[in-house]
């Protein structure tokens, strides 16, 4: 799931969000940790990843949803 | 003619110095009996505000974009390249900005030269940042016009959806002809990033990661489009690739996207790779996987799913990830990496390097090999992060980086040479190159390691300088060293920074697959598949204004050294 901010491949310690950090750090802490999404989610209650503060952010329920896919096998 | 070696002085030659006036007789004697100082094998070049002269403290400049060569450039045929980059603090700037610097010669087996014509870097009025995809190709030309495009994502915070794509079209004089944003048109969060651009079909096409709600979450999907050469808006054909069953928890493309023409620009077939997470066979759920397939355009955009596989880690950790392609036809060469237990103790990261075929209706198994750095004393996490494939020869060439090689305590780069001519590929060589002090990386993805003149090979990358006073800038970094491997063992200086290179080929575990302890790669079409939907996802945006200005310092420095 990415680097932790305290790995070797992050000397710098880059923080979430700091558009001054190398992109394969930047990719890595910006990577959707699905662990956390809170079990809450729905088209009433969406959430969005986000990269700054690395938590699931609430947002403004969405219209007209209709799942689209099969289910997994 | 007497007996002695030289003339003058008495210094004894070494391998860093042979001082004295020597005669041709001598210089004979001791060359044979390798004990005349060698050239420089290996020659490294810092890129930036080396100097720390621009005003407000340093400006860093980080090795990504990549290094290319224009048509124009090509004919020429003095070794002159673009170099692509990104800027922190740049007077002016907010965040970071794309970096064009023009005029470097990178000469192989003699130290890059060449007069900087032009040092600019872009970033745009809505953003606070730029960034470039970190695996596809940000650069292309169009020769016929001739024009050359750079594309970047912007950060533009909430009230603009996040992130934009911009592309910025310039002649050959680097004069802006156009400049354009894309945004996804369903009006959700995050907008697009990662963008690559590509010329398929004599068109050229734009291919990045899109935001689109499902089952409770906001989801990556690829949303690709041809530009207008002249508006860079977006126009048809017009496509977005999606999960089949990214309405469920999991299955999504979150990671990188790289796309090469499975011949040249003519050709309407684009070999395109990707990673994202997926459900993999073995179980478990939610683990990154690399996805391949085929596209093909003309009067719409359509998608091969005979060949379209999943290439998983079935290891103690599930997780693949994508980090750069060589094409050639059908025949594609992937590199990624995995995290499995190693054989010295712990989990380690491991490199993988897989050759696959596509086929009319199955993707077929040329054989996936690890490299490990677990063997005479290592036990390293290891990342390749860019391959280049010299067909001619049977040669596949790799960078990457890895921390305590070298004798370095940081992470450093190491590039290597497989010979694949035969089933059984062969490690002819891998050096590691270390910047005392400081970590130095090699680029992920295109166009970061590049065959260059002269049978040499350039790998592109970042690194630190000491500047005192605790001012260290980021400059970007080449490293050219010949393709037999024989940069090794040496030592030297750029810049005040003490540079060595270093044999590691006795630390490499090198194995097929199967042959590999506790690491399992496999192929997979089964479960949920890819779908594409022939919609245009993206739409154009409010523009804002595009600044294109001086880098301070202007030009740019580069300074070079070697081993």
């Amino acid at each position: 799931m990415g680097y932790a901010l305290d790995d070797p491949a992050n000397p710098d310690r880059w923080t979430r969000g700091d558009p001054a950090a190398p992109p394969h750090v930047q990719m890595s802490l910006e990577r959707e940790d699905l662990s956390t999404l809170p079990e809450d989610a729905s088209p009433e209650k969406p959430y969005a990843w986000n990269w700054l503060t690395g938590e699931w952010d609430l947002q403004d329920p969405v219209e007209d949803y209709e799942p689209e896919g099969e289910p997994p096998e | 003619m007497g007996t002695e070696p030289f003339v003058g002085g008495y210094p004894a030659p070494s391998k860093t110095g042979a001082s004295g006036v020597w005669s041709a007789k001598s210089v004979q004697l001791y060359a044979g009996g390798a004990a005349w100082p060698m050239p420089t094998v290996g020659h490294w070049t810092f890129i930036g505000d080396a100097d720390n002269t621009s005003s407000g403290g340093a400006n860093d400049l980080y090795g990504e974009g990549g290094i290319f060569q224009t048509a124009a450039q090509v004919s020429a045929g003095n070794n002159e390249y673009y170099v692509i980059g990104r800027w922190t603090n740049q007077a002016g700037m907010t965040g970071s900005g794309a970096g064009i610097i023009k005029g470097l010669r990178i000469n192989g087996d003699e130290a890059p030269s060449g007069t900087i014509g032009v040092s600019k870097y872009y970033n745009w009025s809505l953003s606070n940042g730029v960034s470039f995809s970190g695996g596809g190709p940000v650069f292309v030309e169009n020769a016929g016009i001739p024009a050359h495009y750079i594309v970047m994502a912007g950060y533009t915070g909430a009230s603009y959806q996040y992130y934009h794509s911009r592309i910025v079209k310039l002649n050959d004089s680097e004069v802006e002809q156009a400049s354009g944003s894309l945004r996804t048109s369903n009006g959700g969060p995050h907008g697009v990033r990662n963008p690559n651009l590509i010329m398929w079909n004599n068109e050229l096409y734009q291919i990045a990661h899109g935001h689109q709600y499902q089952n409770g979450q906001y989801k990556k999907h690829i949303l690709v489009t041809k530009i207008n050469e002249v508006t860079l808006a977006s126009t048809t054909p017009a496509a977005h690739l999606y999960h089949s069953a990214w309405g469920y928890t999991y299955y999504q493309m979150t990671g990188r996207i790289i796309v090469q023409p499975k011949t040249d620009a003519t050709g309407n077939t684009l070999n395109v790779t990707y990673d994202g997470y997926h459900q993999t066979p073995a179980g478990g759920s939610g683990n990154n996987v690399i996805m391949v397939n085929q596209w093909t355009t003309g009067g719409s955009i359509s998608y091969n799913h005979s060949n379209d596989y999943n290439i998983y880690n079935n290891s103690s950790s599930k997780d693949l990830y994508l980090t750069d392609t060589e094409t050639e036809g059908d025949v594609f060469w992937i590199s990624g990496y995995g995290i499995a237990d190693s054989v010295v103790s712990s989990t380690r990261s491991f490199s993988a390097i897989m050759k696959r075929t596509y086929q009319a209706s199955s993707l077929g198994d040329n054989g996936t090999w690890i490299l490990k750095l677990q063997t005479g004393g290592y036990n390293q996490s290891t990342h390749i992060t860019s391959i280049a494939l010299d067909s001619s020869n049977n040669k596949l060439y790799f960078h990457g980086y890895a921390d305590g090689i070298g004798g370095s305590t940081d992470n450093s780069t190491f590039i290597g040479r497989i010979d694949v001519t035969n089933p059984t590929w062969v490690l002819d060589w891998c050096n590691a190159y270390v910047n005392t002090g400081f970590s130095n990386y090699p680029s992920w993805g295109r166009n970061k390691l590049i065959l260059t003149a002269n049978d040499t090979i350039t790998s592109y990358g970042y690194t630190q300088v000491t500047e005192g006073g605790g001012v260290n800038p980021v400059v970007a970094q080449l490293i050219t060293v010949p393709r037999d491997g024989s940069s090794k063992d040496g030592s030297g200086s750029n810049d005040g920074q003490s540079l060595s290179s270093h044999d590691i080929k006795d630390k490499c575990l090198f194995q097929l697959v199967s042959a590999s302890t506790n690491v399992t790669i496999t192929d997979s079409n089964s479960g949920p598949g890819i779908n594409m939907s022939g919609s245009q996802e993206y739409s154009n945006p409010t523009q804002g204004t595009t600044n294109f200005n001086d880098t301070d310092p202007s030009p740019v420095l580069y300074k070079t050294g070697g081993v």
